[in-house]
């Protein structure tokens, strides 16, 4: 039984405001440092004084150019700031500087990845730089006041608006995830969607399938993680087709999503579109520079996660999604990077340590990868270990678990430990023989047709080794003996 | 081209955030159609091909300057010219969202 | 000696001799002002105790030879200009109890050059005007005539050099704001090529558009005082790089045999009042016989750089307002909300004038209208300046009326937004074009003055400036002395 949502498209749009990383504000020198005490971090031009001027940061620019370059976009040698007009009270000058028809960066495209392993190109329409605005609480005071707070206004953002191309939540996660990884990449932008330094409004409407005109589309705000910018476009979705099976009209309005209720909600107060007045803001001139400042930039740039994605998979032969997990931060690819040396170790193992092993540690002290108490130096030379026999995998677990709780390198672990793999073939053999001819009644069983007491004698002899026997050597004395 | 009415002047006066009452409307829509009849003659100009000059600063770059900090904490001096300010925020008519 | 009637140079180097002290010349111009300001009301507010300890410092520095260009000067600042810890209102309600925690560029420079603040200067407010009656702060009369306007929007500088309440005044120019007060008040006045002088710490009017200027009883005091204003800021990303050069040293390096004036046509036509006529035609004519040559030349797009002006300066206004909103500084009327607060504040605190100005800007830049109006209006700008780019391949400088009358009478075109307009006809087609202009005394007509505009070349404001001085040497115009009284002619 197919369901009426099946009959339905979601065209979903996203636009992106990411916060940049800079030292100083896009236009005044005032600090852009996190939580600050309210108007710290606020001068005469961020406070839209009388007579005051901005200035641009170049180093918004050169952000600016190379998230250009990683959307493997246009990039505008000449580009305008121009005014947004409209009063707010988080908005010192009564208009934002933004721009408008003359943006930096024009079309580009998001490679998004899948769970399925799978991969699409999702158009970018562009990104300009704009600056952000102040913040207003409401929760102190007497209620008929806001309190407003401009350490924010004047911090600058690149907005990216992608085209219309995504149709279902998970590829809008998908894409919000891409766009996360590539800006904490370059360093422009830390990403952080809970502290609202990368924020995502959606753009969501629908269509019955077949159709190609597009249906009203609603904007939702207020998006602070994935997993959100998910459930409020399914939410949305489902809303939309409920009105237009019971043969309403979808309003174009803005909403908001109410994470606790998980409900998308009308805002009020914004019905009358505004008349924003766009004009080239006359306190700045144009935007210029030449190929040898895009090259530069280009120069400066890391290994972007599509292309690690792909040096894993074809250098290292990782699958699709190890590949993936491998690439999704600079830290983690640096980190793994570090411990194959470029081919010296075992790739696969080498992926396989650090998603498991490695991983699960972190998480479970909630940390991240940068905190790792073992240096990817140590986890190489722990594998190397393995490698050439000292340990065995099984009790390399316990060697990482060592260097983990105390930062201690493979070899002093083994060593202090006493944990060298016994590959003493005599040695062992003496160790089997004595089990052997202490357990009559499992060696009978065995000869009878149990094979599986194998397993017991293989766990015999480990005990008495305190696990260092080596389990190939193991394996194949105890087969020789009990199977003949 | 330019007839002002009195629903434009009060769509600008909004615009503007701007008050009048029924007799300065009046005088607006009068005052205004003035001017922008004016002002209009400019539509006899012939423009073809010609480039808007937002500028007089010819072909040169924004200046761009580095990014560095280099503003102090100075809250107090810029809140003292504030209408209302509390515990170190402005204070302003309730803003609803 | 009469120690109000110095010079501005001439005042620096007495002050620099120590012929004279700084608190002596502050304390003469502050009874001056004292004695004269009420009637004429040229200042906003006057600085007594600021000024006599600028004074003061300013004569330690001389006493230990560290002079600077203006050092002890009396100087007059337009209340236009950020002075930090002074008042500053742009002669407006909405600004009335506002007073800057930071310095204007401009105003800075000349307080490092020595200059002595002997107080902010009346305007018309927010500088939109053209007669100094739309501010807040009462009008400025004309020290040659006191039923007479003194020009504006800079009315309160020029009124102030012209009677002798300071060596020079700082002025700005967005359509003819310095040179047409001085032109109705016998002073020179110039506005130097756009970029010059930093526009921080200036409250805006027409960002495209405004330039801070000086106003001076003559030629080489400009010339001076231009100097300790201008220079590249960093803080204004329109300022200008050029170097800036001594100018009031190479004033006289010049020889009037073999320049070439022009004369546009468009400026000549029928209806222009024939005593200014005569009065360009004399100046030319001091020229022509030191071995000039006079060319008439067209600027074909003339008769509308006044709509151009009036579609670009209020649009640019209004945008540049909006910060004006009763929340962070400034004058604030509470209402029953938000939206209350912002049309209260803003209605209470606005003159007429500026009201009107920021409803045509909302017009010609809102949708629908934009394309017809404020775009139409940036490539008419662009015609313009070529028309000057066209006639600056055949002659050096400009020759025009600086305004079509000699000063009118207060409240003769105040009920006539186009009449009042009009008066910036040959005034703001430089401004447009970003060009230096300046207006010198070039006689009287009927006993009030008449003002000579000679327009130059981008960044020509050494060659502008030795012509003006030219002019000035031939003319031999005489200021009206401190004590004359003022009456119609």
């Amino acid at each position: 039984m197919t369901s009426v949502y099946d009959q339905y498209e979601i065209v979903i749009g996203l636009e992106i405001h990411a916060q940049l990383t800079t030292k100083s504000k896009l236009f005044s020198g005032s600090s852009t440092e996190f939580g600050a005490d309210p108007n710290t971090q606020t001068c005469p031009v961020d406070l839209g004084m009388p007579g005051v001027l901005p200035v641009l940061n170049t180093a918004a620019v050169d952000a600016a150019i190379k998230t250009g370059l990683a959307l493997r976009a246009e990039v505008n040698k000449e580009s305008v700031f121009a005014r947004k007009n409209y009063f707010y009270p988080d908005l010192p000058k009564g208009y934002q500087i933004s721009q408008f028809d003359k943006p930096i960066i024009g079309k580009g495209t998001l490679t998004i990845d899948l769970e399925d392993g799978t991969s699409r190109d999702i158009g970018v329409t562009r990104l300009h730089l704009e600056e952000d605005a102040g913040k207003s609480v409401h929760d102190f005071g007497a209620d008929n006041v806001s309190h407003v707070d401009l350490n924010r206004a004047g911090i600058p953002l690149m907005e990216i608006v992608s085209e219309p191309d995504m149709r279902t939540p998970e590829e809008a996660g998908a894409y919000v995830r891409k766009m996360r990884a590539i800006v904490r990449f370059l360093g422009v932008c830390d990403g952080n969607m809970e502290q609202g330094s990368m924020r995502c409004d959606a753009n969501v409407s629908v269509r019955k399938k077949g159709t190609t005109e597009f249906g009203t589309r609603t904007e939702t705000k207020n998006l602070n993680s994935a997993r959100n910018i998910q459930r409020a476009i399914a939410y949305e979705a489902m809303r939309q087709i409920d009105i237009l099976e019971e043969g309403g009209e979808i309003v174009q309005e803005t909403r908001l999503w109410d994470a606790q209720k998980n409900v998308t909600r009308s805002m009020r107060g914004k019905e009358n579109a505004h008349d924003y007045r766009y004009f080239p803001c006359p306190d700045l001139l144009p935007v210029r520079f030449d190929d040898a400042r895009i090259e530069r930039n280009k120069q400066e740039m890391p290994e972007l996660p599509d292309a690690l994605k792909e040096r894993f998979m074809n250098d290292y032969g990782l699958s699709a999604y190890d590949a993936s997990v491998l690439s999704s931060s600079r830290a983690t690819s640096d980190y793994y990077d570090a411990v194959v040396e470029g081919g010296k170790r075992d790739a696969k193992i080498a992926a396989n340590w650090i998603m498991v092993e490695l991983f699960g540690a972190l998480n479970k002290q909630g940390k991240d990868i940068e905190e790792s108490p073992v240096s990817p130096e140590n986890m190489g030379k722990m594998l190397d270990l393995i490698a050439d026999g000292t340990i065995s995998g099984k009790i390399a677990k316990t060697v990482f678990e060592e260097m983990f709780d105390n930062g201690k390198d493979p070899e002093a672990v083994v060593e202090e430990k006493g944990l060298k793999q016994i590959s003493d073939e005599g040695a062992i053999e003496k160790i089997i023989d004595d089990i052997i001819a202490a357990n009559p009644k499992q060696v009978e069983q065995i000869k009878n047709g149990n094979d599986k007491l194998i397993g017991w004698f293989v766990g015999q002899t480990m005990q008495a080794t305190k696990g260092k026997a080596n389990p190939g050597i193991v394996n194949k004395l105890l087969n020789t003996k009990l199977r003949s | 081209m330019s007839t002002v009415d009195i629903p434009l002047v009060e769509k600008l006066a909004q615009l503007s955030r701007l008050t009048f009452t029924e007799n300065e409307k009046e005088t607006l829509q009068q005052e205004l159609g003035n001017i922008l009849d004016f002002i209009s003659q400019l539509q006899e100009v012939n423009t073809d091909g010609v480039q808007p000059m937002s500028s007089t600063v010819g072909a040169a770059s924004t200046y761009e300057r580095p990014d560095e900090v280099t503003e102090e904490n100075r809250r107090e001096e810029y809140l003292a010219v504030a209408p209302k300010s509390e515990m170190g925020f402005y204070v302003v008519p309730r803003v609803i969202e | 000696m009469s120690l109000i009637t110095l010079g501005l140079k001439e005042a620096a180097t007495k002050l620099k001799n120590k012929e004279i002290s700084a608190v002596e010349l502050t304390k003469a111009t502050l009874d001056r002002i004292d004695e004269r300001n009420g009637t004429i009301n040229a200042y906003n507010v006057v600085c007594h105790d600021v000024a006599m300890k600028m004074a003061e410092e300013s004569d330690k520095r001389i006493a230990s030879g560290n002079a600077g260009l203006i050092e002890g000067v009396p100087i007059g600042m337009k209340d236009l200009f950020c002075t930090k810890g002074v008042s500053t209102t742009a002669s407006s309600k909405i600004l009335s109890n506002f007073v800057p925690p930071y310095e204007s560029t401009v105003s800075g420079k000349l307080w490092n050059a020595g200059g002595v603040m002997m107080g902010k200067t009346n305007l018309d407010e927010f500088a939109m005007g053209s007669s100094n009656e739309t501010s807040f702060t009462g009008k400025v009369l004309n020290p040659w005539d006191t039923t007479l306007t003194p020009g504006g929007s800079s009315g309160g500088s020029s009124a102030a050099v012209a009677d002798f309440m300071c060596a020079g005044a700082t002025g700005t120019d967005t359509g003819g704001s310095i040179r047409q007060p001085a032109s109705f008040t016998g002073i020179v006045g110039i506005k130097p090529t756009y970029g010059r002088c930093s526009r921080y710490g200036i409250v805006a009017f027409a960002s495209s558009l405004d330039q801070a200027g000086a106003m001076t009883r003559n030629v080489e005091d400009a010339a001076l005082m231009l100097r300790a204003m201008s220079g590249h800021d960093p803080l204004d990303s329109t300022s200008a790089s050029n170097p800036v050069e001594a100018w009031d040293e190479t004033l006289n390096d010049f020889d009037p045999k073999g320049l070439k004036i022009g004369l546009p046509k468009e400026y000549f036509i029928e209806g222009l009042d024939p005593n200014i006529r005569k009065a360009v035609d004399d100046a030319v004519k001091r020229f022509t016989d030191a071995g000039a040559e006079v060319k008439e030349i067209s600027l074909p797009h003339t008769k509308y750089a006044v709509p151009t002006y009036y579609i670009i300066a209020p649009a640019e206004a209004a945008s540049n307002l909006s910060r004006y909103d009763g929340m962070r500084f400034g004058y604030r009327a509470e209402g029953e909300n938000l939206a209350q607060t912002y049309s209260n504040s803003r209605s209470e605190g606005f003159g007429w004038e500026v009201k009107r100005r920021i409803m045509v800007g909302n017009y010609t830049l809102s949708s629908g209208y934009y394309d017809a109006y404020y775009i139409k209006a940036q490539k008419v700008r662009a015609l313009i300046a070529q028309d000057f780019a066209n006639a600056y391949k055949e002659v050096d400088v400009i020759f025009t009326p600086t305004a079509p009358s000699t000063a009118f009478k207060l409240g003769d075109k105040i009920s006539d937004p186009i009449q009042m307009y009009l008066n910036d006809v040959f005034t703001v087609a430089t401004s447009l074009a970003g060009l230096p202009g300046i207006s010198v005394p070039a006689g009287l007509v009927e006993g009030l003055p008449v003002g000579l505009q000679i327009i130059g070349q981008a960044f020509g404001e050494e060659k502008l400036l030795q012509v003006a001085q030219a002019h000035e040497k031939m003319c031999g115009f005489q200021m009206r002395a401190p004590n004359a009284t003022a009456t119609a002619a």
